[in-house]
């Protein structure tokens, strides 16, 4: 028998249970506000910010145009700009490398001056030699140019060879070679089987390029290179691989690297990676590796987008079917969603779900009531956000097609303000930007063009730097390079793919993308996680902001104008450690490689002086 | 933490360790045995004991290639256990166990709760530790004399030669590099790695490097003031059994420590971890332990049997003989001429058919036992190490050991210069491959050439000079402060004063006392023949400038046993217990007192190390940064052997001969992350003074040829000089074409260290055009 004080006691700890778990799901659906877009930030002058960055870039345009006279007085310019000017030699100022450079110097605050020959240049004093000369080396006459260049570098310049001379070139010219630090020019062009990238050049790992277990199907790389065998003063930063290991290290072809030329420094990238856009974080890392130190402002945003997002109409449900045993609504709901979310929860992203309410308009069938409610809840549980996506599988028309879903979303979530789109085609911006004016940031695929910019208009542009299906030993460079010159990347899933497959099941998919996701952006894991939302605030106050550094003795100190509540730097520190930040919270990134979240905009970083345990 | 603070705790660590070892394991075994013996003789027994078992626990097992820290703890507690037991079964061992063995019967059965049983623990641990107090303090009420008196030596000694330990961090004597590589080599269980060589110091220190885990740099750094220590309470311990006064011990201990009589050879060796001097503190137990089997032979009245009380003095004998061989020639030496003075003066009590066969046999087997390693090794083709070929050509007469200037000093009438000997080590040097093998010259060790002046040179021709006037020079020049003074004369007085005194204390029937003082005249004796030998034209036994070191501290025996006969004598004319009592402390302050007022206290000094202090602190911070074997050093050999378990090192010489024979195509790297290059701004001149010692490195030095040579040699003198011009200029190149890869780890006046990070898969060429590549 249970007596009553028994009783009473066990049906009232019952009661507090049913209480605690049933509460904390009430609380749950009754304050989420899912109709409302918890990522569009009040007080943001998305205006204002892009009015900024119109200004900074017309000044550095102004500066340029009027460094580029070969009249160069320190005085008539702002120091700061001055110091900073980057001489971009080559012969084309529309080649691809030049367009690189171009957005490296917009990306850094620099203004560019492209020149066809250095030969004026030698006669300006040494306090006032350029900074940074980038050269593309295969676009120069070398006849001309070698004394000049090697006059500024003696006096203190710091070379770039975007892309190395010709190799027959460079036989036949010694000084040249000797200013690169080449000690033989053992082949011209030879194929090698791999590649290594050092660390402390990238943010990120050191890896090995070169076939092997585990790595099967990466392989994509240039692997027929000229093989330079580099001497004293050198440092390397990538290096080719054979699979004869009786090569020594320190024969085997350089591929990146740094030498010591009178009081300047030249470096080397051998190979076509500065002819895309990716190419910018070669140039950041060369900047990092010049002297003691390195500041830079990036952007700190990792997005994943799953563009096309399905699983609100039952589409294509027969093919679906056959395959899964399920309509596209429960597929999506069940399986994708769920397999979607146990990726997110390991590697930390936030989702920036671009909707496809429906892909084919012409068929009779509508979207499901209440399915976007449903993500837009759990979207907001997991701080994510929703957007829109232009891809569509009928012909009608981009405003028809928003026009509908614009219906959809308004019986749906008719508070909720769509920030984010995906366009299947870039030009679709305009329209979008006409249709749906409260979106700011358009995300689309992966392109050669710069990974972000400003549109006509105050839309931001959001290049996907990956599709997470593949991701081969060119996109761990190319992503190294993203993360180091910007802190950015942006992943664009494309959902259609499962909801209109054209090969292969879900399961494939699945595994690849989040093992490549989980796996590959691992060692990012110091920047941000964001949605488009949020990266596209922090890429405007990138561009708005403008900056200036110094360093004296073991302090290091930042001013930023421009600056806007928050504002993100890496700090690259070649030899010392951090021993204390002001107006400015500091993640390490390893390898000497430091996130600043500036909160001021001036900051004051001091370094450790090198003290020894035992005095 | 400042480096003398470290030092200061590894100091204390060391000597806690070492009575740990060698006093107080010995005494938990062998208590029971010499609980009737005053603290000196229980001291000195265990130490013996301790040191001789360490030392051949360490010699068997390396001669078995099995030594390692797990076997010699193994070598040490499980015979020890073993002893205690046996020893100590009825004592306390069975009881403890059996009440152990009960209590945690009770444990196990719940009768008794855990609270109970740890407060048990901690009750009878408490009771421990306070019947420990309680018995020191008993102690010190009742011998506050002796404790004062300890605790004054103690300071004393910490005074004179333990502050150099704070000052000077690097090695005071050159050949403490070779005995650091041998000792290294005992890690891989290589003895005798550069030949046969007594190894009884060296299994000592690898001993306590293997088990605890301490650097043999730091050990051989260290060890000296544990060394000297131990040698000035040996002359301490010794003097306390054969003086009547008590108070005499302490006098004459902290006149040795104190006087500013003597010259540096006969003390400059106490502030380095060497060999001889280790030996050294077995000598005077040896006769110790004699003169106590002879008095315990004399109580047991011709006791038939090995198994008598005097056996064990007479084992205690052996293993002091036997230590003294297994750690310096030099000391069995020493050891055996007093052993004959001792013989002669105690021939009437020694040359008995029962006491004479069992000394022998005693000391025969010491020798046997210490020979016995070496001997193994020799038969198994391994040869005699360098020096000890050096110190038998000294007795052969073809090595010149003495300072022209003696020689000089006796060429002439009048003597106008002062002549004092220059102090010799023993001729090895570390060789490229690290052995060590015999130059064939003597080698000076820094700071100990009291002034040696150029008339020597210039004396064209040896005269003939009277015999005591040449000892006499000889006395004061090797021993003494200055040949010019007269303590050869007061010494030679105070020997024929010593014979005088011992024949009288034989009349009025103190034999003990008159034949010790016989004893320590007559071996003053013989010393005074091998400083003569050469003008006698017998064998040199040793090197004149050892001698002196055992002169002076032999000759303290005998002014010990003067002064005691003295004041004994002084004594008997008074009578009450209270003069008895209070005159000897009296006389004891009086002493110390007059020796302050008269200012011949010998202050502190400060010796130079062959290394500068700025390496040690490097070397010290390095092997805390670094993972092992992830760096490299590059600097003169002398790091090699302190850092060869820890990680690699690159002589300078290869660094720069590389970059001498640079050309375009050539490719040298050191491939490790890490990359410490030691720079001496102002090179040590390294016992090879030259013209512009002293002087800082410069490009006129940096640009004169690259020396050739091997091993030590090569950094010696103005090489030295050169080499570590030619490094710092490269360092400076360097510098220049990696600016963030380098950067100066530590720097001061005279040292700098840089640092140089790099890729160990793509390390940097080290060989390049610096400017003085030829």
């Amino acid at each position: 028998m249970v007596s009553k004080r028994n009783f009473f006691t066990m049906l009232i700890l019952l009661l507090i249970l049913i209480f605690m778990f049933m509460f904390s799901g009430v609380l749950k659906q009754e304050l989420n506000e899912y109709g409302t877009n918890s990522r569009a930030e009040q007080g943001v002058e998305r205006g204002e910010l892009k009015e900024r960055y119109d200004v900074l870039n017309d000044k550095l345009a102004k500066e340029a145009r009027a460094l580029s006279y070969q009249r160069i007085e320190k005085a008539d310019y702002e120091e700061d700009d001055f110091d900073k000017r980057v001489i971009f030699l080559g012969r084309d100022n529309g080649s691809d490398i030049a367009k690189v450079v171009g957005s490296w110097c917009r990306y850094m605050k620099r203004p560019m001056i492209t020149y066809y020959t250095l030969q004026g240049l030698t006669e300006i004093d040494t306090a006032d030699v350029p900074e940074v000369i980038i050269v593309d080396g295969e676009a120069v006459n070398w006849e001309k140019e070698t004394q000049s260049l090697l006059t500024l570098t003696e006096r203190g310049a710091c070379v770039i060879f975007a892309r190395t001379p010709l190799p027959k070139e460079l036989k036949k010219n010694d000084a040249l070679r000797e200013m690169m630090g080449i000690k033989e020019v053992y082949s011209e062009d030879i194929a090698i089987d791999g590649i290594r990238l050092f660390p402390e050049f990238f943010v990120g790992n050191e890896e090995e390029y070169m076939d092997g277990p585990g790595k099967e199907n990466r392989q994509d790389l240039d692997l027929t290179l000229p093989w330079y065998v580099t001497g004293e003063g050198t440092k390397i930063y990538m290096m080719g691989l054979v699979q004869d290991r009786t090569w020594k290290n320190e024969s085997l072809p350089s591929i990146v690297w740094r030498h010591a030329y009178g009081e300047g420094k030249v470096f080397c990238i051998v190979g076509d990676y500065l002819t895309k856009e990716s190419g910018i974080g070669f140039l950041t890392a060369c900047m990092g590796e010049k002297d003691s130190y390195d500041i830079y402002p990036v952007i700190n945003a990792q997005n994943l987008v799953l563009a096309n997002y399905g699983g609100f109409s039952d589409e294509n449900s027969e093919i679906l079917e056959n395959l899964y045993d399920r309509r596209q609504v429960p597929f999506f709901r069940d399986v994708v969603w769920s397999s979607t979310i146990a990726m997110t929860e390991r590697s930390k992203d936030k989702i920036s779900l671009l909707v496809s309410p429906q892909m084919d308009y012409t068929d009779d069938i509508e979207p499901t009531q209440n399915m976007l409610i449903y993500y837009l809840r759990l979207l907001n549980e997991g701080y994510g956000e929703a957007g829109v996506s232009t891809k569509q599988t009928s012909s009608i028309s981009l405003s028809e097609k928003l026009a509908k879903d614009k219906v959809y979303w308004q019986s749906e979530a008719s508070d909720y303000v769509l920030q984010s789109a995906y366009l299947e085609q870039a030009d679709q911006y305009e329209e979008v930007a006409r249709l749906l004016p409260d979106v700011k940031t358009v995300v689309v695929d992966k392109t050669e063009g710069e990974p972000v910019s400003y549109l006509d208009g105050n839309l931001t542009c959001q290049v996907a730097t990956s599709d997470a299906m593949t991701y081969t030993f060119m996109d761990d460079i190319c992503q190294k390079s993203y993360e180091t010159a910007l802190g950015y990347s942006n992943i664009v899933m494309d959902m259609s793919l499962v909801s209109h497959p054209k090969s292969g099941d879900y399961s494939g998919f699945s595994r690849t993308t989040s093992g490549n996701v989980i796996t590959y952006w691992k060692q990012f894991s110091g920047f941000a996680k964001t949605t488009l939302s949020e990266s596209d605030v922090r890429i405007r106050r990138f561009f708005a902001l403008d900056y200036m550094d110094g360093r004296k003795g073991n302090e290091i100190t930042l001013h930023i104008d421009g600056f806007d509540e928050q504002a993100f730097f890496i700090l690259k520190l070649n030899r010392d450690e951090i021993k204390e930040v002001t107006g400015a919270q500091i993640t390490n990134l390893k390898n000497g490689f430091y996130l600043l979240d500036v909160s001021s905009p001036d900051v004051v970083i001091k370094v450790k002086e090198r003290t020894l345990f035992y005095r | 933490m400042s480096m003398q603070l470290l030092t200061l705790l590894q100091l204390l660590l060391i000597i806690a360790l070492y009575l740990f070892v060698i006093v107080l394991i010995p005494a938990a075994v062998f208590h029971s045995k010499f609980e009737d013996h005053p603290f000196y003789v229980r001291y000195t027994a265990y130490a013996c004991i301790g040191n001789f078992y360490v030392m051949n626990l360490v010699f068997v097992l390396q001669l078995l290639h099995v030594s390692n820290r797990v076997t010699l703890i193994l070598g040490i507690a499980i015979p020890a256990l073993l002893g205690i037991a046996a020893f100590h079964w009825q004592d306390w061992v069975k009881s403890t166990l059996v009440t152990a063995g009960e209590t945690t019967h009770n444990v196990i059965v719940n009768t008794m709760g855990i609270r109970l049983f740890f407060a048990r623990i901690f009750q009878n641990l408490g009771q421990a530790l306070m019947a420990m107090f309680r018995a020191i303090a008993e102690n010190i009420s009742n011998k506050w004399l002796d404790w004062i008196g300890t605790l004054g030596i103690i300071a004393l000694v910490c005074w004179e030669y333990g502050g150099n330990l704070f000052k000077t961090y690097g090695y005071t004597a050159s050949d403490m590099l070779v005995h650091n590589y041998w000792v290294n080599a005992m890690g891989k269980n290589d003895l005798f790695v550069a030949g046969v060589y007594p190894y009884g110091f060296h299994c000592i220190i690898y001993f306590f490097h293997a088990v605890f885990g301490i650097e043999t740099f730091v050990l051989l750094r260290l060890f000296s003031l544990i060394m000297t220590f131990l040698i000035h309470f040996m002359l301490l311990f010794f003097l306390r059994l054969v003086c009547k006064t008590e108070s005499v011990a302490y006098i004459i201990t902290g006149f040795y420590i104190l006087l500013n009589i003597w010259g540096k050879n006969a003390y400059f060796r106490y502030y380095g971890a060497l060999p001889q001097e280790y030996g050294m503190i077995f000598i005077l137990p040896a006769l110790f332990f004699l003169i106590l089997f002879l008095r315990e032979r004399e109580e047991e009245h011709g006791e038939k049997g090995y198994r008598t009380r005097s056996t064990t003095m007479l084992k205690l004998f052996a293993m002091c003989v036997a230590m003294t061989l297994a750690a310096h020639f030099y000391d069995t030496i020493a050891l055996g001429i007093f052993c004959i003075a001792v013989a002669i003066a105690f021939c009437a009590v020694i040359f008995k058919k029962d006491i004479f066969r069992r000394i022998l046999i005693a000391g025969s087997m010491g020798l046997l036992v210490a020979i016995l390693p070496m001997a193994l090794a020799l038969m198994t083709g391994s040869k005699l190490e360098g020096s000890l070929r050096w110190g038998m050509s000294v007795m052969q007469g073809k090595v010149d050991d003495e300072n022209q200037s003696v020689t000089a000093e006796l060429n002439q009438s009048n003597i106008s210069n002062e002549v004092t000997p220059g102090v010799t080590g023993e001729t090895t040097s570390v060789t490229e491959q690290g052995g060590s093998q015999p130059s064939g010259e003597v080698t000076n060790v820094q700071g100990t050439n009291n002034g040696v002046t150029s008339q020597a040179q210039t004396a064209a021709k040896p005269q003939k000079v009277h015999f005591f006037k040449m000892l006499k020079t000889y006395l004061s020049g090797y021993v003494f402060i200055s040949p010019k003074s007269s303590f050869g004369l007061i010494t030679l007085l105070l020997i024929a004063f010593g014979f005088v005194v011992g024949a009288f204390a034989l009349f009025r029937g103190e034999a003990e006392q008159g034949r010790v003082t016989l004893a320590a005249a007559i071996n003053l004796c013989f010393l005074c023949l091998i400083l003569m030998s050469k003008e006698l034209g017998v064998p040199a036994l040793m090197d004149k400038n050892r001698v002196s070191s055992y002169f002076a501290y032999f000759l303290m025996i005998l002014l010990g046993m003067v002064i005691d006969r003295l004041l004994e004598l002084g004594m008997s004319f008074f009578e009450g217990e209270v003069i008895q009592k209070v005159f000897p402390v009296i006389f004891t302050v009086i002493c110390f007192v007059f020796l302050g007022l008269v200012g011949w206290v010998r202050m502190p000094e400060r010796m130079e190390a062959f290394q500068k202090n700025g390496a040690i602190l490097c070397v010290t911070n390095i092997l805390r940064e670094n993972k092992p074997y992830t760096f490299n050093i590059v600097s003169a050999n002398d790091e090699l052997r302190m850092i060869e378990e820890y990680g690699y090192h690159v002589e300078a010489s290869d660094l720069l001969v590389r970059n001498k024979s640079w050309n375009v195509d050539s490719y040298y790297v050191i491939p490790s992350q890490k990359v410490y290059v030691f720079i001496e701004k102002i090179p040590s001149e390294y016992d090879e003074p030259y013209e512009g010692s002293g002087k800082p490195i410069s490009r006129e030095s940096a640009s004169k040829p690259l020396p050739t040579g091997t091993g030590i040699d090569m950094y010696k003198g103005e090489k030295r000089h050169v080499i570590m011009s030619k490094l710092y200029y490269w360092a400076q190149a360097f510098s220049k074409m990696y600016e963030n890869e380098m950067s100066v780890y530590y720097e001061d006046d005279e040292f700098v260290c840089y640092e140089i990070r790099q890729n160990v898969d793509r390390p940097y060429d080290m060989s390049f055009d610096y400017g003085y590549n030829e």
